[in-house]
């Protein structure tokens, strides 16, 4: 009778403990995942680098699923993806293909209010990064900055300070 | 500005390190159901209830 009682308050308690784990769960942006490791300062997540690619990065958590492990990167502040989020998660996804030797299915961004957006590590996505990297480092190697590129979709140029700087008197439209 | 996005890292890291110290105690927890289930068998077992007499 007491071995059917304690059994009875430890379901419970397991029951109360898998609510709470969920809700924390949701916060982090995690579904199926099991977290594996995150970036606080008392438990840092591992630098990750690549010779190969001249990478290196440190995602916000990683996540195991199944025997993948998965890029979590927290973008507490933004409302909505950016190409330069989706390209620093490949990036990640990339280091995590290196170090592990197993490559990431997605990677995870967690935008404002916990809302959780997976980016697939499809090959087409991982050429794009490639390319984006060659591109940068072409710009760096480069003798004079490179030219200014009106930014009408992300809205950026319009209000900018700096817009009769790269646009001279009469600012592009 | 760069305060409040270091804050708000924070705070999930928080979160998540709660994640991870919630997922031991289940583990621990669900070790200790497996084992009073095993005491409750063996109690129905020993008090011949299921047994054929």
């Amino acid at each position: 009778m007491m071995l059917a009682m304690l059994l009875i308050a430890a379901i419970l308690v397991y029951a109360l403990l898998t609510g709470l784990s969920r809700r924390e769960r949701a916060k982090v942006g995690l579904t199926n995942e099991v977290l594996e490791y995150t970036d606080d300062s008392t438990e840092p997540a591992p630098t990750l680098r690549s010779d190969r690619y001249g990478l290196v990065g440190r995602p916000d958590q990683l996540a195991h699923v199944g025997t993948a492990l998965v890029p979590v990167e927290q973008k507490p502040r933004a409302r909505r993806l950016q190409q330069s989020h989706i390209l620093q998660v490949a990036a990640q996804c990339l280091l995590v293909q290196e170090v592990y030797g197993v490559r990431p299915p997605y990677g995870v961004v967690v935008l404002a209010g916990g809302s959780r957006r997976q980016i697939d590590f499809s090959p087409q996505l991982e050429r794009r990064l490639l390319d984006t990297m060659s591109r940068m480092r072409a710009m760096l190697g480069a003798d004079k900055p490179p030219e200014p590129v009106w930014m009408r979709d992300a809205g950026k140029c319009r209000p900018c300070g700096f817009r009769e700087t790269c646009w001279g008197q009469r600012p592009a439209d | 500005m760069l305060d409040n996005g270091i804050r708000e890292h924070r705070r999930i890291a928080t979160h998540a390190v709660q994640v991870r110290a919630l997922r031991r105690v289940r583990g621990t927890v669900l070790l200790l159901i497996v084992v009073l289930l095993a005491g409750v068998a063996v109690q129905i077992l020993n008090s011949g209830d299921l047994l054929p007499t």
